[in-house]
């Protein structure tokens, strides 16, 4: 496994007490696995991943173990974290815009990563960063790779993002919603464009969206989230086809498929962090809700080989009622 | 009689490129004709850019354009004035994208609900609450929340409160203007069925915006398929997804995520095409698609393809110009 998240917890100080935002996450991610996080907003699915690049905010506090290759991510020290950064792991976010330095040419921040990690001089940097923007399907790399990110679409500078993120080939590639910001024409094709790139090098990604859509599209496994928890995980194709947790049922449910047939949405509203119900955190929206669920809140208990829940359900055939 | 009609409606904006800079003309909608009849949703889909929220600010008479009209009921609603003119921004009403930035947030939602029927002279003074609590009812609020903020609201009941306010003049059209972007997947059902819902209710048509394509196929009757600022195909809903003419058609449908539960349909990690969508300022000659286009051909570069009618459909493509219909 390369990336092994164990009993992970994140919490906030505030001033009615700490407030949690994610619970006791375990999930694994393989190498060369493409591991999809869908959840909607507030779900802790984008604290996730600042957990694992270590860019949690200043007055969060985490507790639990992110083993990747086998060593603890939240026990290194500044300085073995940026030699992290960027080179093993890397991280596309959802707007390009943001995240690019618009003062700099994007050549030139492109090969920013490799004359950090490898000290690379500053002409070959830029050379090899012309290759990468060729990689990501850039055309005329050479021309544009002296141009500044204003002046490029969203999709030429998600584009930028991912040659940048895999300038010096890592090994998990973090993606934020990173195609939400986009048309879907442009979105189809930076989900090819991140499908190949990992084939070629045998990357694994960890992709989070809240699109099913394209959870369908991307992922070999799913995790689903909802506040802070993993409440279900399964290979992609179980998942939507055999989904065991009534929240999963809920968001497959909220799709438009047959025209006239009402939508079936979930009801209520996501809860706050701070105002969860006791028991099973989904009970005060869940349609298949008994008495016992708000008692004691379950545990990820494996229904199927691979296949972990967290509801006292599961074993029932809740999906086809 | 058309219910709303836009003939050849257009707007271009003339902008500065840089400091100082060359004075250009950007086509945001460029002579757009199109019919809806009463009691229809009409769906205009298409990428960032292409004029649909230019064209559906036109249509509510938020912008003027720099051609061609609207007919509403039969008048051209650029030359409504006084109480005509009141009377169509009561018949017309228009939901935005982010119902975080469209409430008044200083205002209570009874203030925010009532001002309209004060303004309009719909309902008599000691009535207001009742009709306000009834506007609140039929969004699927609870008359109690009358008394709140906006901030007081979650994403979905604020969208809900847009509603309720685009419902309280008795409208005849509503223009929805991705009405469902902001929103979480699970809330964004409950939206749709409640849109749903009121149009039954109502009788309400619908001009409906979105990028969405399954959300677009679900609701509407007719769909118009834009891209820089022109109709490149315009059909029957359940035509246009069973089978599209135009290629740029036929390309957003392939690119929409869908949820298939048949194993190992994911994306091909195949060719990745170079092209994004050009600028409106420096639109391509002949067909404005043909860079894009897999299946462009010789002529496409130089010959500009008119609208046609094709298959009881309109399609803007020089492919379909050998089968064209009187």
């Amino acid at each position: 496994m390369l990336l092994d998240t164990r009993g992970l917890s994140v919490h906030f100080s505030s001033d009615s007490g700490p407030v949690h935002v994610i619970s006791n996450l375990s999930f694994g991610i393989d190498p060369g696995e493409v591991f999809c996080i869908v959840g909607e907003s507030g779900c802790g699915k984008s604290m996730t991943a600042y957990s694992i690049m270590g860019l949690l905010p200043e007055n969060a506090r985490s507790a639990g173990e992110i083993l990747f290759k086998g060593s603890d991510l939240l026990t290194l020290d500044d300085e073995s974290y940026r030699n992290l950064r960027g080179k093993e792991i890397s991280m596309i976010f959802q707007e390009p815009m943001t995240s690019l330095n618009p003062v700099l040419k994007v050549g030139y921040q492109i090969g920013e990563v490799l004359m950090t990690h490898y000290g690379t001089s500053k002409k070959e940097a830029i050379s090899k960063a012309v290759e990468l923007m060729n990689t990501v399907r850039i055309p005329s790399a050479e021309i544009r790779a002296n141009e500044y990110p204003h002046q490029m679409s969203g999709g030429m500078r998600q584009r930028i993002m991912i040659a940048m993120a895999i300038a010096c080939k890592p090994s998990l590639l973090i993606a934020d919603e990173p195609t939400t910001a986009l048309d879907v024409t442009i979105q189809s094709e930076i989900l090819k464009l991140i499908r190949g790139l990992k084939d070629e090098n045998n990357m694994s990604v960890l992709f989070i969206t809240h699109d099913l859509g394209i959870v369908s599209e991307i992922a070999d496994r799913v995790g689903v989230m909802y506040a802070g928890r993993i409440v279900e995980t399964a290979p992609t194709s179980e998942i939507l086809k055999e989904p065991k947790h009534p929240y999963t049922m809920g968001l497959l449910n909220s799709l438009p498929a047959e025209r006239g047939r009402p939508l079936i949405p979930i009801r209520g509203n996501v809860p706050r962090p701070d105002d969860l119900p006791s028991g099973c955190k989904f009970s005060d929206r869940c349609d298949h809700v008994i008495e016992s669920c708000r008692a004691e809140e379950p545990v990820l208990k494996e229904t199927l080989p691979g296949h972990f829940t967290r509801c006292i359900r599961a074993g029932e055939d809740l999906w086809r009622s | 009689m058309a219910f709303i009609e836009a003939k050849d409606l257009t707007k271009h904006f003339r902008i500065k490129q840089g400091i100082g800079g060359k004075t250009a003309i950007l086509k945001a909608v460029d002579e757009v004709s199109f019919e809806v009849g009463k009691d229809s949703v009409f769906s205009i889909v298409g990428e960032s850019g292409c004029g649909k929220s230019t064209l559906a600010r036109m249509l509510i008479r938020l912008l003027d354009p720099s051609g061609g009209k609207v007919m509403f009921e039969g008048n051209d609603i650029f030359q409504l004035s006084g109480n005509d003119l009141k009377e169509f921004r009561r018949s017309v009403q228009i939901i935005f994208q982010d119902p975080y930035a469209s409430l008044n947030p200083r205002m209570r939602v009874y203030t925010t609900l009532s001002e309209p029927l004060k303004i309009h002279g719909m309902v008599s003074k000691d009535k207001l609450r009742d009709k306000v609590a009834e506007l609140l009812h039929s969004v699927g609020l609870t008359p109690d929340m009358m008394n709140k903020y906006p901030h007081e609201f979650s994403g979905g009941q604020r969208q809900r409160i847009c509603i309720a306010r685009s419902l309280s003049l008795s409208p005849k059209l509503i223009i929805a203007d991705e009405p469902l972007s902001a929103l979480d997947v699970s809330i964004q059902a409950q939206i749709i069925n409640l849109l749903q819902d009121l149009r039954k209710r109502f009788g309400l048509s619908f001009i409906f915006i979105s990028h969405d394509l399954n959300v677009v196929h679900y609701f509407s009757d007719t769909v118009a398929v834009m891209y820089l600022g022109r109709i490149v195909e315009l059909a029957d809903a359940d035509k246009l997804f069973d089978r599209p003419l135009h290629p740029y058609t036929e390309l957003l449908l392939k690119a929409a995520p869908k949820v298939n539960v048949q194993k190992d349909v994911r994306v091909p990690s195949g060719t990745v095409s170079e092209t994004d969508v050009p600028s409106p300022i420096d639109m391509p000659s002949g067909c404005s698609f043909h860079p894009r286009c897999p299946k462009r051909f010789d002529r496409c570069d130089n010959t500009e393809p008119a609208l046609i009618k094709v298959d009881g459909r309109q399609v803007r493509c020089l492919l379909y110009e050998s089968n064209k219909q009187g």
